[in-house]
């Protein structure tokens, strides 16, 4: 995870520091998993910090199976509600690459309706 | 029996003839006896499935058999062969196509009959091939040699039409198969050009993005591509997670199998991808909803409702597995269409769903063949 400068929140850039080709759901569909990327790297983060930033720009893709486990998983795992998750974790997008935040927002309102549920 | 001088039996001594008369009888009735108590027992690899009895349903009687006839193969060997129509595409003569492969599978899976022969393909009676139907064969063939457990070879190499044989040998058919005599191919007339199949088990985002890379240097950069490697990671997450889902079915390859290939047609500027299972199908191990979904079946006299349940999985989003998380699979397929003209085809079972990026509509209808396993195949203009 690329540290950020004091005042500033730790950045992830995903196709740096976890793969430039995300895969399916589970561990059991392949490598570079949305359950791999939740266990090994955004959960490890959100656990040391309060504040993340995840840089989505430069990978293949998003599929809408990865991001759910990413990021919907994390908010089931955790039991967050839908603000306080993106009060925690911040987006960073260029291009076409924003509609996958509209995704990922869509993901997290489901889990965390879910969770509330 | 006498009992002889020394309590022997006085048969007379055989002759070296008679010796290896009894010899040759003796292993043959072994032979007889072996191939009795197999034919009711499993054929396929032990390695392939735990319930290892091909079950294929028997063609209907209303579809047309393909040409069958005997012929002799490279090596002058009495072969049967299955003859595949000459238009050799799903999109132009699906029920052919459709037909031929149901027929083929009987063919080869049913249980051996005494003195049968063995089977071929007659690869020139093909005039025309599409990538989708080039696809499908190069999947069941792969099944076909999966099950008998040794390489086919190809026949009559010299008299196929020499676009067919370019796009096989381009996609890389005889790779996949490993075929021991295969020819190649002369530079083709066409102007489609094709790239060589990818197929796994597994959801590899590297083999997505290497396929994508081909296709962009033969058609040039597409525009948001970056849709079309999430459609494709949707398809092989189909595959892996629900195609072979149904405990106890054969399906004679590696659960989570699937194939994956592309083209582009230079003088169309139209560009396909497409993705291949020998699964169970769509609607198969889709949920129905309501009582309307459930009775629809019943009601439809004769025909399937495949094609409605592809559509309706596809417009709002359904899944096996009926958790509120899962089900937006089909949908993300889509969206590549969004930013292209063209069309995303789904055929699965026996139902059909086509999304057309113009009228941004998807029309379903059910077909009086299965195609047997499920077809995902996008085609946008460049």
């Amino acid at each position: 995870m690329t540290s950020g400068v004091a005042g500033f929140s730790p950045s992830i850039k995903v196709a740096a520091e976890f793969s430039r080709t995300p895969g399916g759901r589970y561990y059991t569909d392949g490598p570079d998993s949305g359950e791999k990327f939740r266990e090994e790297v955004l959960l490890p983060a959100l656990q040391a910090n309060d504040i993340i930033s995840v840089d989505l720009d430069g990978t293949r893709g998003y599929p809408s199976s990865f991001l759910e486990e990413a990021f919907g998983g994390t908010v089931r795992k955790l039991k967050l509600t839908e603000s306080e998750f993106f009060r925690r974790v911040k987006f960073k997008s260029t291009g076409e690459f924003e509609i996958y935040i509209d995704d990922i927002k869509f993901h997290v309102k489901r889990a965390a309706d879910g969770v509330r549920a | 029996m006498r009992a002889g001088k020394r309590g022997r039996s006085s048969l007379k001594k055989l002759t070296e003839i008679q010796k290896r008369w009894l010899w040759f009888r003796a292993r043959n009735q072994v032979r007889r006896s072996r191939r009795s108590s197999q034919s009711s027992e499993s054929v396929s690899p032990p390695t392939v499935q735990q319930n290892p009895n091909p079950k294929f349903i028997v063609p209907p009687t209303s579809i047309i058999a393909p040409h069958q006839y005997e012929g002799r193969g490279s090596r002058r060997k009495l072969f049967h062969y299955v003859r595949p129509p000459s238009l050799f595409s799903l999109r132009r003569n699906f029920v052919e196509v459709a037909s031929y492969f149901q027929h083929l599978r009987h063919q080869i899976y049913r249980d051996k009959v005494k003195h049968e022969l063995p089977r071929g393909i007659d690869f020139e009676a093909i005039e025309t091939v599409s990538p989708g139907a080039a696809l499908v064969m190069a999947a069941e063939l792969y099944r076909w040699q999966l099950f008998i457990g040794r390489r086919l070879h190809a026949v009559h190499q010299d008299r196929w039409n020499p676009d067919v044989a370019y796009i096989f040998n381009n996609m890389g058919l005889f790779d996949l198969l490993d075929t021991p005599n295969a020819q190649p191919a002369k530079a083709a007339t066409g102007s489609v050009e094709v790239l060589r199949y990818r197929s796994g088990t597994e959801v590899v985002g590297r083999k997505c993005d290497d396929m994508l890379l081909h296709l962009t240097e033969i058609s040039g950069p597409i525009h948001a591509e970056h849709f079309i490697y999430d459609g494709l990671i949707e398809a092989l997450k189909n595959s892996k997670q629900h195609a072979y889902s149904e405990p106890g079915q054969w399906f004679g390859v590696p659960a989570g199998t699937w194939f994956m290939s592309g083209s582009f047609d230079k003088a169309n500027k139209i560009l396909t991808a497409a993705v291949y299972d020998l699964g169970v199908g769509i609607p198969h191990t889709l949920p129905r909803a309501g009582m309307w979904e459930h009775i629809r079946p019943v009601i439809s006299l004769g025909t399937t409702d495949d094609g409605q349940m592809i559509k309706a999985a596809m417009e709002y989003g359904r899944t096996r597995t009926q958790l509120p998380e899962r089900g937006n699979g089909l949908p993300t397929m889509m969206r590549i269409l969004d930013h292209h003209k063209g069309y995303l085809r789904i055929i699965s079972g026996t139902g059909e769903a086509l999304y057309d990026s113009l009228s941004k509509t998807t029309t379903s209808k059910n077909h009086k063949v299965a195609l047997g396993g499920t077809l995902i195949e996008w085609s946008i203009s460049q």
